[in-house]
């Protein structure tokens, strides 16, 4: 087994590549994704027979618009068909059947597994049990651990928009704590030189402790604050994320400080020009409806990326299996 | 068992068969090691145990000598997680026939559950938990693991203790 494209051999004897984390993914590796995204963006329709006859599987325990509809737009431009499904509900999951089991019978059907699953190490497992019949698997979100698939079409928007992935100012807000996205996302810049971090949220959803000491010795320069205000001129991304209401112990707490995480137009007088505003999305009201018409709302454009991205991710991981 | 034949010395005396392990450190964690031995009063040997000894070369320290147990009966992996420095010796017929010195494993799997809310171990899947040890700065207080599926880390102290 090989975790995020190393290749290397396992007990199994079988070379597969797997797209689990970014934490352990190299630089070049995710360079490579970039430049053939790049390519894949200008003339798309070029790439429309590479992976013919391919199949991929998406196997979501947790509901998902973006990933999910994103993958298969990517698999169908590609030439590639796609199977699933998309909840528990109307799968031998609901008779308790094992994410084990499950992965053993997708890999027996398909090419590539696609799973979002709502436990940490469940996309390492999978890939685990997927080797076995040297199929490949990609995480689409592992409980709050990763989403290494939405951080590359970060850093591919990040890219595009910026000319650069180093030097930047980059704002996280919200939730910060139980944030796959984050985790990801910072792993990824963390890779690509010196980079300020400005952490903006409650104290009660800050960056994970484990992220903390991964990025201990990262060129990251990482600022806690608790208010947008006060930073929003200095950055060059703000990167925005959902508040959820289940994630403060107390909901009068939850009311009294979703305010200092929104995205008032008043704030945006005090931005550059030059800011990017991104949200993985879905949204509720982190980011007002009234945002969307600033040239600096670039969170739709950032979603359309998606497709282009794991097009790219796919014929990398697919286009020469037998 | 014992004897203090002045007040300077306290004199345990030798077992005939079994093991001893010496320079545990930090003082107080033998009985941590007897937990993880899965060594209490329905042991059926005796086990002699000295706390908070007082060591020249580590200060203070913790001694055990466990009769009739067998090096196999041991978890030398657990060992080495807990009192990683320490010396195991092994006694046959009062004569030490073994000498180990302990040391951290890189890796351990299947000693712990993972501690992690949600870590996939913790559900009824085809796999066993598995850990890269991390080694703090040098001393075996801050022995931390972390689980290869779900990233979390903890300390292998502060689960036994959670357990017991």
């Amino acid at each position: 087994m090989s975790i995020n494209g190393e290749k290397n051999l396992m007990n199994d004897q079988k070379e597969t590549s797997h797209i689990i984390g970014i934490r352990d993914m190299k630089e070049e590796y995710i360079q490579e994704i970039l430049d053939q995204t790049y390519e894949i963006k200008k003339t798309p329709a070029k790439y429309s027979n590479s992976l013919n006859g391919k199949i991929l599987a998406l196997a979501f325990w947790e509901p998902s618009t973006r990933t999910r509809l994103s993958f298969e737009s990517a698999m169908l431009r590609l030439g590639g068909t796609c199977m699933g499904f998309s909840s528990q509900a109307g799968t031998s999951i609901e008779k308790g059947e094992s994410l084990s089991d499950t992965i053993t019978m997708l890999a027996s059907y398909s090419d590539c597994i696609v799973i979002r699953h709502p436990h940490r190490g469940s996309a390492k497992l999978a890939a685990k049990i997927a080797s076995r019949q040297g199929v490949s698997v990609i995480s689409g979100g592992s409980g709050s651990q990763e989403h290494p698939t939405q951080a590359l079409l970060d850093i591919f928007t990040i890219h595009e928009k910026c000319k650069r992935l180093d030097g930047l100012n980059v704002g996280l807000v919200g939730d910060l704590r139980y944030s796959r996205t984050i985790s990801s996302l910072l792993f990824a810049l963390s890779k690509f030189g010196r980079n300020t971090i400005y952490s903006i949220s409650h104290p009660t959803l800050s960056l994970q402790e484990e992220l903390l000491f991964d990025l201990e010795d990262s060129n990251l320069n990482i600022i806690n604050l608790e208010n947008l205000g006060d930073i929003i001129g200095e950055l060059d991304v703000l990167y925005v994320t959902r508040l959820q209401k289940e994630r403060f112990p107390d909901p009068m707490l939850f009311n009294k400080v979703r305010g200092s995480y929104q995205v008032h137009p008043s704030l945006m007088k005090l931005a550059k020009d030059s800011l990017i505003i991104m949200h993985p999305l879905p949204r509720v009201d982190e980011i007002p409806y009234a945002i969307d018409q600033l040239p600096q709302a670039l969170y739709f454009e950032q979603a359309k990326n998606g497709v282009y991205t794991r097009m790219a991710l796919l014929k990398k991981l697919l286009e020469h299996r037998k | 068992m014992e004897n203090l034949t002045d007040k300077k010395q306290l004199i345990v005396n030798k077992i005939d068969n079994g093991i001893v392990i010496d320079h545990i450190t930090p003082a107080g964690t033998a009985f941590l090691v007897l937990q993880a031995l899965k060594i209490d009063n329905h042991f059926p040997h005796s086990v002699f145990v000295a706390i908070n000894v007082s060591s020249k070369r580590l200060g203070r320290k913790d001694v055990l000598k466990i009769r009739n147990i067998k090096e196999s009966d041991l978890n030398l992996e657990m060992l080495g997680l807990l009192i990683a420095g320490s010396n195991l010796v092994v006694i046959e017929d009062y004569k030490i026939i073994r000498k180990v010195r302990l040391e951290t494993p890189e890796f351990t799997r299947g000693l712990f559950q993972c501690p992690g809310h949600s870590c996939i171990t913790r559900l009824h899947e085809d796999v066993e938990p598995e850990f890269k040890v991390i080694k703090g700065n040098g001393t075996n207080e801050s022995v931390k693991l972390r689980c290869i599926y779900c990233d979390k880390i903890f300390d292998v102290f502060q689960t036994l203790t959670m357990v017991s």
